[in-house]
């Protein structure tokens, strides 16, 4: 088989994975090699989807072992299958990163033989790569749940980043879905990866991902989930991946669109966790577990709790001003410096980077009010901040589906 | 009402000895300008010849009276494809020796707003290419063309400088017409009128073929977004990416 056949299965097998993240690491080029990691990332080019292309991602191979249901390479379909050599891989590595086209390698793999079988070739790989190419730039790998703990250290000792996919959100749903998947082997794996971490082993940290819309789990039992991962496990990042139904399965649910809005609602809570000091049980409870798709997670908590608003800017704490819809991290920052100057108006905070077209109905500049307070109202609010519902749009979109 | 318009030669050397006059002369000129293209009967020209121990003066004051990140923005917004950059440097910087460090928080002052904005843009105009730039392979020379909208060529030569450093490479500015060509860890820069490596047979079809397809397999079609696609990257950069070949009209 062609190089170009290789690449062209084994990337579109590896793309529903949703990172392609090359931040996080400051690793530094050695005299005689070739590359380095950006700390805070590069974007090289964006598919007409809008993701970001920074690392060369592929598969190993996708010739699979395991039957996890919604999976394009799992061992009951009939696909294509391909398998790359670890030099074939190192090889188009350096010459796609040479001419400037990536970050560095993002490499995974199918199950083929065992998990240690797979885990030793892509220790080969990644060996490869670094001494005898000298390649410094970004490397993420996965570690496949299984395989031997000495295996996953020797492969985190070469890597920027590794990763475990969770997958799924509950172990019922695994052990519907993915039952060659055990939660307590991809547990140990990353208990192993949080032990050896350092700042030269896996720098940028580990990661993972879950698949969103192929079971009937709720936005509160995967936030919680994730909630968890980052305060126990210590992970740098969760991603999850809109379910994209590439199998007919009748455990399977049926759906008419990819849940991409859903996503985009998890992303935004996510960021909450990470950066804006909420916790799960400020956004979602058990009795309301899944976010309100016409309202980004944030404007939800601030008309749930209206009595808390509005905020004035001038005396307000940081952790207040991080509540409000439309202030994000670097204008409350912003805010707090510049207030020690001057009284802080609707003119400045437009200077700071307020989005006004959403804080404006949540906060008071000096008292006042951006109109009559008598529109300060939770449901008159809540009509001007909702999203559209945009039924033909997505009808088109279906449409396109069988184009291409 | 101040009615002076100094000329300066286009360096910020040049632009420095301008802040030098206007500091000792307690002026806040009405503007700042390369050339005259349009004279005016209300405005009194002063033309202003670099000198070179002014500039050093500015220069070596602005990061101790002011913090290095007065003078960080000041390099990037002097990069900057804007005609009023010059008045903005000029007024950013004396109302710094006014406010020394505190100058890049009052956000009162247009100029203080205009340069750091002019630098924002230019900062993140030079992130970006370190992503979108791509060599073509001429005999094992990497060659690259841009046409960047503000003038970031010589920003992004420390970041290929640490990566490819055993090669040896050139990044062309076509609109500039102007490279950097570095080979053993020095670089030079030159003009390029004449350089036209096109005429050089590249051997690089077989890279190239296989990113497209790479990229095209990597395409999730179930969630096409164009706009989200030209948001990240604006369709002004596409013209010298090997994988938007097909696109360009």
């Amino acid at each position: 088989m062609e190089l170009k056949d290789k690449l062209e299965i084994l990337s579109d097998a590896a793309k529903y994975d949703a990172s392609c993240s090359s931040s996080g690491s400051n690793r530094n080029n050695k005299q005689g090699g070739i590359g380095n990691a950006h700390y805070s990332g590069i974007c090289h080019s964006f598919t007409s989807d809008g993701r970001c292309v920074s690392l060369l991602k592929i598969l190993l191979t996708n010739s699979c072992i395991y039957d996890c249901k919604y999976c394009i390479n799992r061992k009951s379909n009939d696909v294509k299958r391909a398998m790359f050599t670890p030099e074939e891989i190192a090889n188009i590595t350096i010459n796609f990163y040479r001419r400037n086209y990536i970050e560095g390698l993002f490499l995974s793999s199918a199950i083929i033989k065992s998990p240690n079988y797979t885990m030793e070739l892509l220790y080969q790989t990644l060996y490869l790569l670094r001494t005898k190419y000298k390649f410094n730039g970004y490397i993420h790998v996965k570690a496949i749940p299984g395989s031997d703990e000495n295996l996953i250290k020797k492969v985190g000792a070469l890597a920027d980043r590794i990763s475990t996919n969770v997958e799924l959100p509950s172990n019922e749903s695994l052990k519907l879905l993915a039952p060659d998947k055990k939660e307590d082997k991809i547990k140990n794996t990353m208990s192993t990866i949080k032990s050896i971490r350092s700042k030269s082993i896996v720098p940028a940290g580990q990661t993972t991902q879950l698949i969103i819309g192929a079971t009937k789990d709720s936005d509160y039992s995967i936030m919680k989930l994730s909630e968890n991962l980052y305060n126990d496990s210590k992970l740098k990042r969760v991603y999850y991946s809109a379910y994209v139904p590439v199998n007919k399965d009748n455990v399977l649910p049926m759906i008419k669109e990819v849940p991409l809005k859903r996503e985009n609602r998890l992303y935004q809570a996510d960021w909450l966790l990470r950066y804006y000091n909420f916790k799960v049980d400020d956004i979602l409870t058990q009795e309301s577990p899944n976010f309100n798709l016409l309202l980004d997670p944030k404007a939800d908590y601030a008309l749930k709790h209206i009595n808390l608003y509005p905020v004035e800017v001038n005396t307000a704490s940081y952790n207040t001003l991080l509540k409000v819809p439309g202030i994000g991290v670097t204008s409350a920052k912003r805010i707090i410096s510049s207030r020690r100057f001057t009284k802080i108006n609707f003119d400045i905070l437009k200077k700071l980077g307020v989005v006004l077209k959403r804080a404006k109905y949540f906060i008071t500049c000096d008292g006042k009010y951006y109109a009559s307070s008598s529109l300060f109202n939770k449901s008159y609010i809540q009509k001007l901040l909702e999203e559209p519902k945009d039924i033909k749009k997505v009808s088109y979109k279906q449409l396109n589906l069988f184009e291409e | 009402m101040n009615n002076k318009v100094y000329i300066y030669d286009g360096t910020i050397e040049g632009l420095f000895t301008v802040v030098y006059k206007c500091m000792v002369e307690k002026t806040i000129p009405l503007n700042v300008i390369k050339d005259i293209y349009k004279p005016s009967l209300f405005e009194e020209y002063i033309n202003v010849d670099t000198d070179y121990d002014l500039s050093n003066k500015i220069f070596k004051s602005i990061p101790k009276r002011m913090g290095d990140l007065t003078l960080y923005n000041v390099y990037n917004a002097f990069l900057v494809n804007k005609n009023d950059k010059e008045i903005n440097i000029v007024n950013y910087l004396i109302n710094g020796y006014k406010y020394g460090k505190n100058i890049n928080r009052i956000k009162d002052i247009d100029s203080v707003i205009k340069v750091q904005k002019y630098s924002n843009m230019v900062r993140r105009e030079a992130h970006k290419l370190k992503g979108f730039v791509r060599f073509e392979d001429f005999n094992n020379i990497l060659y690259s063309k841009l046409s960047p909208e503000h003038d970031v060529l010589e920003l992004l030569v420390p970041h290929f400088k640490n990566r490819l450093s055993n090669e040896t490479w050139i990044i062309e500015d076509i609109k500039r017409k102007k490279a950097v060509f570095y080979k053993n860890n020095e670089y030079k820069l030159i003009s390029t009128i004449n350089l036209n490596l096109d005429r050089f047979k590249s051997n690089d079809k077989e890279y190239k073929d296989l990113w497209k397809s790479f990229i095209k397999s990597v395409t999730i079609n179930e969630r096409k977004n164009l706009r989200c696609q030209m948001n990240f990257m604006p369709k002004k950069y596409w013209k010298y990416m090997t994988e938007m070949e097909d696109n360009n009209e």
